[in-house]
Formats: structure tokens, C-alpha cells, sequence
């Protein structure tokens, strides 16, 4: 049996209900699928039955990375986090939430691959790994505190350098919305409940130990700084968001904000971001300044440094010094965050602000918003949490459903008002499910609707964005066109896919996206930004792309925030990044070579493992009409394309509704779809009828007991 | 002209060549006629022959009647293109000339905010000044605005773009792609 | 001066040196000629052993701005990948893990009042100070192994003789010394020839390499040291400072 670098070659599995502690082999039992997501897959598949909840003994958790985390390649700090998701509505379906921070990293020093986490324990625990010393502790002094407190306190039991990650009260209390935690601001969402089901507080590390590189260290060097060089801003955008004297292009949306001028105002004294010329790899941190991107002008004076996970370049995680948290709110004046955690105050839970978005007490509600959010340990769900809470403000649903004492007793006046606090209120009866208000916003989207019977028009209301099983459109049509639906059909939970977008909003010009394009996938995959043009194969392939590097990364670990790097901010490269940067990755770390093609097969394998265990939970093959559902308001909504947000969309400035494929509108047309669908299964070797994986797919892949036991349920496609 | 060997000449470009690279390193165009005494006509045709060796960095580029010097190590062509037409006192051509190279480009409308920062630098007053009623001026009658649902106004070129179109884009840029992280 | 009869006397007489060199004189001619004193024990002692006293200063330091780190772990990362072959923050010569999340008094208040990701957000990264005279990781080593590197005199391990005591390890200052489990022996900053591999893989330059200053009298210690020493070493000591008769 050869021997890899990368992987430790040792999976742990805990049982939590006989206390049982075991050791597995990575390589023998997992080398085909990764790690990460793809090992989370193979152990529900072959171990966890068909039509299991989320919240059910039999569920299994598997805290899964991969060969590549722990070392400097770059970006591979990852962490997923595999189970059946209590969110998923109807059917609680396998899904995965992500986290970055540092405690993938150190379960690789600890020398594990895998964490399998199967059975309930009766009373609270927490998982305590130090290197090859595993325990399963008593946590009944934790339970009931939030993810900072139970973060502090596991620390000074097993020393300052543990990484923990956490749940926190919402977890504890089965709020299906609630997260995994760990490194302050890194959490994953939808896996939190799975967690407080099994009376888990917290699984925490640490490591001294090693992960090796199989290839001869020079040329270790040589490929990470190369993969460094090729590299981007955060969400790998390309160029600068202002025109800079180094740069060709530049795009007012990029996240590559350094510039002079602007400046991580609260360091001490404060740092210039500067320019930030794409050679310098010594200045690839600066590129991204998040928080002014996220919250707005006044952030800057706030900003202490940026952060993030192990090994990234990209520092996206803003951490913040906000002095009145303290005297105001009774927070900590340090927060951090990124994306929609730093953006939860403005999202909908109170409908606008003094000085509007990016005014000081917007800046303050995301703050306070962040904090409830990362030590309740309460999910978000891409702001779906706070459109919900939104629309049942004002569809009179609030009203007619709570008690006339509950609605009392909510602080109307401070939402009224713009006043932060507000939220005080509402994250802390969602944590602790206090009320029906509490309970039900806790119990995700599909859910509430089932309990407080909305109507038809929530489903299709753009205010509202859900996608569907209960989760928000996360990059679809409204920058993807048909691309961005294939790829939001496919989830069973939040749609944490990033390549498709990354690509075509980096901020190159049009005509450039559309050269590399080609190369990747054939003439016709990019269109110009809001003037899409009808399907095509090269769009169906740009999908199939997009989800399958998103099952690659999220199994090898890499950020799919960064990778895969098609565009690099070169002009001596014509712009174009490398697209195997993947694999060669993979080949150095471990020793096992595989070209571009032979790991995207590694990807095809998972993705249609993910798949398979969809069609045999749902107990159909029909994916194609039951499950790849697209919601109406892609097709219908006259104003997709115009933007807007919780306050509304505006109408088009003259003239009938835009219709779809004409410039100005992301309105998808539903034949278009279903030809997009068709050469979307083609692609995958999926059968066009059903959208189902067939036997020849599945043997190509490796998969023939899948497909065995899928043909024994009926479940493989005619 | 004969190809320069001259080294007196040598010595009055590479000189030359020093400055504006330090010009362009701090983000500047160098107008020729401010560094070269001589007409235009007896400035070097190309920087890139026999007897200049060294300095092909130094391009020219040409705007509204003048031409600029910038150094390709420090300056790509696209920003000397801003920084040379930034120099120009109408400040209507400055914003045309911007706008139709971003609708051609991207294509994207061009924020009137944009060109308060660099290169340009405009001030809001002068701004709002050149920018009411841009489009009477028939040399930029494909100048248009839009406006979005925050109130930030957008310009773009009917040569590349129908007003739908921008509209839709300068929303998306100001206000949906801001809950769209 | 008169002549006297001292190791150093029989030393000053044995070098080519001006006739009224004195004894500072000898010291300060020494530092720009002799990098160490190999011999000096052996002729005091009469042992066969010879320890190394290091007298001469490294040529660079890496140095850090706590301000620019932004906690990436690239240096500690790049330490061992590209000197070892493998990642390993615990053998990582730049630490920076170990005070991410409190910063470097460790736990000493929950949260939010001290240093690190858990604190002020500010990471301390701990890089070696390449201590002038006295050195206190290669005065503890009983074998002498801790020696300069050639180019940058960077006071490094030399695995061959190390023997993997651990007495370095207690005696630094600033817990800088780390240790190959895996190898049984020591290992330390040693400057990576010039080109410190953590400074290259920086994301922020919040680490440079730079001209070699005393910062051992400059930044806080982490730990109270357990100096340790040979006899035949601290008799060693007595041929340049008066310590009387052992």
C-alpha cells in the first residue's frame, strides 16, 4: 500500500451513545472520495438509512477535510460539516455546511482526516482531541452558554491553543436555523441542532503533529507560489473596484478594494491598504479591505486588521472596534465577521435606519446582529432569516398569528425606530425559542410556512428570494443566467456554490470572460452581464463545472470562494488563471498524480453520490420535475434585473416589462430551461427524463454499489 | 529624423524617461511639450529603436489635441488613456471620452461619482455643472443619464448601450448587488 | 600591560595583535576576527572538551509588525514545508499559533480583554532574536551544538550534534526553541541563508528580514528561564569575566 502525503490516513469515529472511541483508515475506506463532503457521503450512504431526520439518533456527523488542509496551499482552511440537514423541507435531505478558521487545520496536526460522530449521548459532552488522545467529556458545566463562553472555557481546560468549534443556546435548543462555530466569526450553517440533538456542545483540537508533502520541497515552493501568483481578491475577482494605474480594468463591485487613501483605520497606528500590484506577493492580504465593502464608509475607522482562515491569502473576515458596543448594547467592542454575518442588521429584521444602510446605527445593528448571531450560534441562511422576519411584519402575519400578549410584549417601537437593540430582542427569543415568534422563525423557511400556513405568494415573492426546500437563490439567474438556475437546482439546503459567480463577476470586460470561456467550455457559455442569450451546450457544461469543482473543494479542502482559478489579475497571461491549479495541488501534496481530468472524475464521483442519496432519501428517481424545481419568479417577475433588495424593486424606466433574453432583464423562459436542464443531465450522463443518475454513470464512476442498491429500491432511471 | 544615435539625444531621453516614469509611478501623465523643447515632429517616432535601448518603456498617447508621456512599466494604456484625458479642461470631454470607453468596454454605465476620484478629480460643483444637460452639446448627444432607486445617477453612451439596459446595470451596481453578497 | 599568564594572555600571544593590547582590546579585536572561542575551555579546563562560546553577533533578524499580522499561519507553514518537507506549526521556527488566540500571555481573562483573535485581534508573531553574548540556548547546550550558520551567523542547531536534551529548550527566554519529535533533536531559527522563508510567504510584509539589532533587552519575555550550563562552560566564562576561583 503506497503511502500519500496529505492525508494522516487516520479517520476517528465516535460514538457518542456507547462512548465507543475507534480508529480507521483513511486510505483504504476513503482515498476515492477525498475527504470533506465526498467521505460525509460514502459514511450516510452506506451507513446512515434511507428517510433518517436530521435530529434522529441514527444521523451521523461527519466534520470532514481533506489532503490538502493544513498545509500552505493556498486557501485550504476548510472544514465541512456532513449530515442530514434539519432544514431541508419537506424531506430532510444530506446536505453540508462549511466553516474556515483554524480547526481543520488543526485536526490535521492532531493527525485525523475525519471526525465520524454517530449514536446520542444522554447527557452534554464535548469531544476533546489532543493528537492521538481522544475523550468525550462532560460539557454540563457549558451547556447553556453561548459559543464564546464555551469557547473560553474549553480553552482553559485544554490550553490557549485549542481550536473549538461550537454550538451555541440555538443549537443546544434545537433551532433547526442554528450553526457550528469555531476561530470567532467562522461558522457552518444548517449543522448546529444536529449537534444539540446529540447532547454535543463542542468537538475542540489539538495538534502537533504533521501533514507531509509528498514532493520534493523545492517544487512545493515552486507550485504554491505560482498558485499565489495567479490568485485574485476575495471571491477571486480580478481587478481593482477603482481605476489604479497598474491595472487595465477595474470594476466598482470587486472586492480587490485596496487603494491609497483607504486604511484599516482603527490599527494602531493606522495601515494603508495601498495599491496592491498583483506581482507583490507580499502584499496579497491587503487586497481585500471587507468591511467598508460590506458595511459602508464609516467601517473604515473601525477596522483593525483583516482575517480569516489557515493558509488563505485572502484575509476576508473584517474585525472591527466598535467602542459603544460596550456602553450601548453591552457587547464586546471586537467583532468580526464577513459577507451575510456582517450584514444581518440590514437585511430586513428592521426595515431601515437613521441615515440609512450605511449609516452609524446600521453599522452598529450589523454589529450587534453579528454577535447574536456567532454566539447563539444562529444561521442566517444567506439573510433568509431576516427576509422571513420581514415579510411577516408586513403581510400581517405577525399580527394575526401571535398571541395579542406575545405581539405586545415585542419592541415594535424600537423597529419603528431603526433602534439596533431590537434585534437584542429578536436573535434572543429565536435562540432560546421563546414564544411562538421564536419558535417558529427558528425552524427555517419551509417549516414556518408549513406552521403558519402562508400563502401561495410567499413562495414566489422576490422580497421573500427563497429558492426552495426552504432555502434563498444564492447566485442564480440574476448574474448567471441559465448557468446560475442549473446550479441552484441542485441542493438540498443553502446552495453554497461559488465558481460560476467568481468567474463572471471577477471584473474583466465581457469580451475577455467570453475567450476564456470558450477555452474552458466552448464557444457561447458567457454572456454579456443582464442580456442572456438562450441555452446552450457550453452553459450546460460552465454548471456542471461550477458544482463539480464546488464538490472538489469542498472535499480536498480549498475555498470555493477562491478557486477554481479561471481569471487571474496577469495581463502577461491574457488574464487567463490555470484551470488544473486543482490537481497539481492535489498531485504534489499527496503523490498521487492525477491530471485535470482524472480529479474532476474524483468530483463526478461525489457529486453523483450526493445525487444517489438524494433520489433514495426522496424515494424517487423522478429528480428532474420533483426536485430541480425552479421557482416562478425567474420567469415571471417583469422586474429580475433590476436590482433592488429588501426596500424593493424599482420599475424599468418606460415600456412594457423587458422580456426574457432581451438586454436589461434576467428573466429566464421556462422552455429555455427545460432545453438547459436536458443538456445539463446529457452532460452528467444523467437520464434526461428523470435527472437521475443511470447505471452506466454510476459504474463509470466506481458506483456500482450504488447503483445495485438504488436498482433494489426501483430507483435507478428505466 | 534619422534613427537616434545622437548621444546628446540619448542623454535628453533618457533624462526625460526618468521623469516620467517617477511621474507615472505616482499615477501622473507627463505632457511632451513640457518636457521636450523641441516640436513635436523632431520627438522620436518610436522609443523603441537601435540607439534607445532602455527606454521602451516610454509610450505616447494623445488627447484632446496633446500628447502625454507614460512609462508602461508603471502605467497600463487604459489608465494613461484617464490620466492623459483627466488633463483636459472640459471637463464634458472628460466624462464623454470616460463613459464611452466603460458602455464599449464591459459594458457598464459609469457612476458620476467615479469622477471625483483619480485620475479625474473633478468637484462635485463642476461636476453637476457639465454633467446638466451633457447631452444638448451635439458632440455628446450619446451621453445619457440614469438614475437608481438610491438616487445615484449613472451616465452612459447611446453608441453602446439603450437606456433599458443602463438603467437595469446602474441598478444593479448602486443598489441589488448589495444584498446579492 | 604586564604580561600575565591567563588562557587569554597565552590566546593574545598566540594572534598577531599590537604588544599593548589590553584585555578589552583583545575582546573587541575578536569580535571582527573570531567568531567564537573554541578553545578557550579546553585550555582552562585541561579537558578534552572544547565548548563553544558564541561572541560574535548575527548579520540579519527577522522582525515583526504585530499590527500587519493578519493570522494566516503562511510563516509558520512555510518554515517547516520548505526546511522539512511537511507542515508542522508545533516544529514552525516564527510562532504564531500559539498566541493567535489569546496573544502571548496565553488565557488569562476569558474574552475580549486580552490580545489575539479572542482579544484586540492583535497577533503577536514570535520570531527569534538571534541574542547577542551570552546566548542563552547555546551556553545551556552541554555539547556545543548550537553553532553559526556560516552566511548569516545565525545561531543555529547542527543536527549532527545535537543529541536531543532539551536543555536549549528551558533555557531561552522566549520559548523559541522548538523540537523534531520526530528526529529527536533541536531545532531553531537559523535565517534560511539569507532568505527566511517565513518573510517570502508573508501575505502582508508584516515580516522582514533586516541588519541585526539587540531586541533581546527590547521584548517581554514569555518565560522564566532555567539557565543551565556545564561546569567546564561556566569555567569558560571566567576567561573574559572575573568570577574568581571556582
Amino acid at each position: 500500500m503506497p503511502t500519500y502525503g496529505g492525508w494522516t490516513g487516520k479517520t476517528l469515529r465516535v460514538n457518542l451513545s456507547s462512548g465507543k472511541i475507534s480508529t480507521e483508515d483513511t486510505i483504504a475506506k476513503y482515498k476515492d472520495y477525498l475527504g470533506g463532503k465526498g467521505v460525509g457521503y460514502r459514511v450516510l450512504w452506506d451507513e446512515v438509512p434511507a428517510g433518517t431526520k436530521g435530529f434522529d439518533e441514527a444521523n451521523k456527523i461527519i466534520m470532514g477535510v481533506g489532503p490538502l488542509t493544513g498545509t500552505s496551499a493556498p486557501s485550504s482552511g476548510r472544514t465541512s460539516i456532513t449530515t442530514i440537514f434539519p432544514t431541508s423541507y419537506p424531506w430532510e435531505l444530506v446536505a453540508a455546511g462549511h466553516m474556515g478558521g483554524h480547526w481543520g487545520a488543526e485536526l490535521k496536526y492532531a493527525g485525523w482526516d475525519n471526525v465520524i460522530i454517530e449514536g446520542k449521548s444522554e447527557k452534554p459532552v464535548y469531544i476533546a482531541i489532543v493528537d492521538s488522545k481522544v475523550e468525550i467529556r462532560d460539557a454540563s458545566h457549558l451547556w447553556g452558554n453561548g459559543i464564546y463562553r464555551a469557547t473560553a472555557s474549553i480553552c482553559q481546560e485544554m490550553g490557549p491553543e485549542t481550536q473549538v468549534a461550537a454550538i451555541g443556546q440555538a443549537g443546544e435548543n434545537l433551532v433547526r436555523l442554528s450553526v457550528v462555530n469555531n476561530a470567532y466569526s467562522h461558522s457552518a450553517g444548517g449543522v448546529g441542532a444536529v449537534f444539540g440533538s446529540k447532547k454535543l456542545k463542542a468537538v475542540a483540537v489539538r495538534g502537533t503533529g504533521a501533514v507531509r508533502i509528498a514532493a520534493d520541497k523545492q517544487e512545493w515552493k515552486k507550485l504554491t507560489r505560482y498558485a499565489l501568483s495567479i490568485m485574485g481578491a476575495n471571491n477571486n475577482n480580478v481587478v481593482p473596484s477603482t481605476r489604479q494605474p497598474w491595472a487595465e480594468y477595474f470594476a466598482p463591485m470587486s472586492r480587490w478594494t485596496a487603494r491609497k487613501g483607504l486604511y484599516w483605520g482603527a490599527a494602531d497606528p493606522p495601515v494603508e491598504t495601498g495599491e496592491c500590484l498583483p506581482e507583490d506577493l507580499n502584499r496579497i492580504g491587503m487586497r481585500t479591505m471587507k468591511a467598508t465593502y460590506d458595511m459602508g464608509p464609516l467601517a473604515e475607522k473601525y477596522t483593525v486588521r483583516m482575517g480569516g482562515c489557515s493558509s488563505c491569502p485572502i484575509r476576508c473576515h473584517s474585525h472591527v472596534e466598535v467602542p459603544q458596543m460596550e456602553e450601548k448594547y453591552g457587547l464586546s467592542r471586537y467583532a468580526a465577521s464577513t459577507c451575510t454575518r456582517l450584514t444581518a442588521g440590514t437585511s430586513g429584521f428592521i426595515e431601515s435606519y437613521p441615515e440609512g444602510r450605511n449609516g452609524l446605527a446600521a453599522v452598529e445593528a450589523n454589529i450587534v446582529a453579528e454577535h447574536m448571531l456567532d454566539d447563539y450560534g444562529i444561521w442566517d441562511n444567506y439573510h433568509q432569516l431576516s427576509r422571513d422576519f420581514n415579510y411577516i411584519c408586513r403581510s400581517g402575519l405577525a399580527k394575526s398569528r401571535l398571541s395579542a400578549d406575545e405581539y405586545k410584549s415585542i419592541p415594535w417601537e424600537k423597529r419603528e425606530k431603526g433602534d439596533p437593540s431590537f434585534l437584542q430582542d429578536i436573535y434572543r427569543r429565536i435562540a432560546f425559542r421563546e414564544g411562538e415568534l421564536g419558535s417558529v422563525l427558528g425552524e427555517g423557511s419551509g417549516l414556518m410556512a408549513k406552521l403558519w400556513n402562508f400563502p401561495e405568494a410567499y413562495f414566489n415573492d422576490m422580497r421573500v428570494d427563497l429558492w426552495k426546500m426552504g432555502h434563498p437563490r444564492h447566485h442564480a439567474n440574476e448574474e448567471v443566467g441559465q448557468t446560475g438556475v442549473l446550479v441552484n437546482m441542485n441542493y438540498n439546503a443553502n446552495i453554497m456554490c461559488h465558481s460560476h459567480r467568481n468567474f463572471i463577476t471577477c471584473g474583466l470586460p465581457t469580451n475577455v470572460l467570453q475567450t476564456l470561456g470558450e477555452k474552458l467550455w466552448g464557444p457561447g457559455a458567457v454572456d454579456a452581464p443582464r442580456n442572456y442569450t438562450p441555452m446552450n451546450e457550453a452553459k450546460a457544461r460552465f454548471a456542471v463545472w461550477s458544482l463539480l469543482r464546488d464538490e472538489l473543494h469542498d472535499s480536498l479542502t480549498l475555498c470555493n470562494w477562491m478557486y477554481p482559478l479561471a481569471s487571474s489579475p496577469l495581463k502577461s497571461r491574457n488574464y487567463e488563471g490555470d484551470n488544473a491549479i486543482e490537481s497539481k495541488l492535489y498531485s504534489l501534496v499527496t503523490g498521487d498524480k492525477k491530471d485535470v481530468a482524472e480529479l474532476d472524475l474524483v468530483a463526478e464521483r461525489i457529486f453523483n453520490l450526493h445525487r444517489a442519496l438524494t433520489v433514495r432519501d426522496m424515494n424517487t428517481s423522478d429528480m428532474r420535475s420533483k426536485h430541480d424545481t425552479i421557482p416562478d419568479y425567474v420567469f415571471d417577475d417583469p422586474q429580475v434585473g433590476f436590482g433592488g433588495g429588501p426596500e424593493g424593486r424599482r420599475t424599468p424606466p418606460s415600456g412594457p416589462p423587458p422580456k426574457p433574453f432581451t438586454p436589461g432583464t434576467a428573466r429566464m423562459d421556462r422552455a429555455d430551461m427545460e432545453v438547459g436542464k436536458d443538456m445539463y443531465y446529457e452532460t452528467l450522463g444523467w437520464d434526461k427524463k428523470t435527472g437521475s443518475p443511470t447505471r452506466a454513470t454510476l459504474e463509470k464512476l466506481g458506483l456500482k454499489d450504488v447503483a445495485d442498491k438504488l436498482a433494489q429500491m426501483r430507483l435507478l432511471p428505466a | 529624423m534619422p534613427e537616434s544615435r545622437d548621444s546628446n539625444l540619448v542623454e535628453r531621453l533618457e533624462a526625460l524617461a526618468t521623469e516620467v516614469r517617477a511621474a507615472s509611478r505616482s499615477a501622473s501623465v507627463v505632457r511632451l511639450d513640457q518636457v521636450w523643447t523641441g516640436s513635436e515632429d523632431e520627438f522620436p517616432k518610436s522609443l523603441r529603436s537601435d540607439g534607445l535601448s532602455g527606454l521602451d518603456d516610454i509610450a505616447l498617447i494623445r488627447d484632446h489635441g496633446q500628447t502625454y508621456l507614460y512609462s508602461e512599466r508603471h502605467m497600463t494604456h487604459q489608465y494613461a488613456e484617464a490620466a492623459a484625458r483627466a488633463e483636459c479642461e472640459d471637463i464634458r470631454h472628460i466624462i464623454a471620452e470616460t463613459v464611452r470607453a466603460d458602455s464599449a468596454t464591459y459594458p457598464r454605465p459609469t457612476s458620476v461619482e467615479s469622477f471625483t476620484e483619480p485620475p479625474f478629480r473633478v468637484s462635485r460643483a463642476s461636476l453637476n455643472a457639465a454633467v446638466d444637460g451633457i447631452s444638448d452639446d451635439p458632440r455628446y448627444a450619446d451621453i445619457q443619464a440614469v438614475l437608481a432607486s438610491d438616487g445615484s445617477r449613472f451616465l452612459f453612451s447611446s453608441h453602446h448601450m439603450d437606456p433599458l439596459y443602463a438603467a437595469s446595470l446602474a441598478e444593479w451596481i448602486a443598489v441589488g448587488s448589495l444584498t446579492n453578497l | 600591560m604586564a604580561k600575565g599568564d591567563t588562557v587569554l594572555d597565552r590566546i593574545i600571544e598566540h594572534l598577531d595583535l599590537p604588544s599593548e593590547t589590553t584585555r578589552r582590546g583583545f575582546l573587541r579585536v575578536n569580535l571582527r576576527t573570531a567568531a567564537a572561542l573554541p578553545v578557550l575551555g579546553a585550555l582552562a579546563a585541561g579537558s578534552t572538551k572544547s565548548p563553544l562560546i558564541i561572541l560574535d553577533n548575527a548579520e540579519g533578524l527577522v522582525v515583526a509588525d504585530t499590527t500587519r499580522c493578519v493570522g494566516c499561519k503562511r510563516c509558520e507553514t512555510a518554515c517547516t514545508e520548505f526546511n522539512e518537507g511537511r507542515a508542522q506549526p508545533s516544529l514552525a521556527r516564527i510562532k504564531v499559533s500559539r498566541n493567535y488566540n489569546f496573544g502571548p500571555r496565553g488565557q488569562q481573562a476569558g474574552m475580549f480583554r486580552g490580545m489575539g483573535e479572542f482579544g484586540n485581534f492583535r497577533v503577536v508573531q514570535d520570531t527569534c532574536k538571534q541574542c547577542p553574548h551570552p546566548v542563552p540556548c547555546a551556553t545551556a547546550c552541554p555539547h556545543s551544538a548550537i553553532v553559526l550558520e556560516p552566511k548569516t551567523k545565525a545561531r543555529m542547531v547542527d543536527q549532527n550534534k545535537c543529541v536531543g536534551c532539551r536543555m536549549c529548550q528551558v533555557a531561552c527566554p522566549w520559548e523559541m526553541m522548538t523540537f523534531d519529535e520526530s528526529a529527536g533533536k533541536a531545532s531553531k531559527c537559523f535565517l534560511c541563508n539569507g532568505a527566511p522563508e517565513c518573510v517570502q510567504a508573508c501575505t502582508t510584509g508584516a515580516l522582514r528580514y533586516v541588519s541585526w539589532r539587540d531586541l533581546s533587552k527590547a521584548i517581554p519575555i514569555r518565560r522564566g528561564a532555567f539557565p543551565v550550563t556545564r561546569d567546564y562552560k561556566s569555567a569558560g566564562c571566567g576567561n573574559c569575566h572575573s568570577i574568581g576561583k571556582l
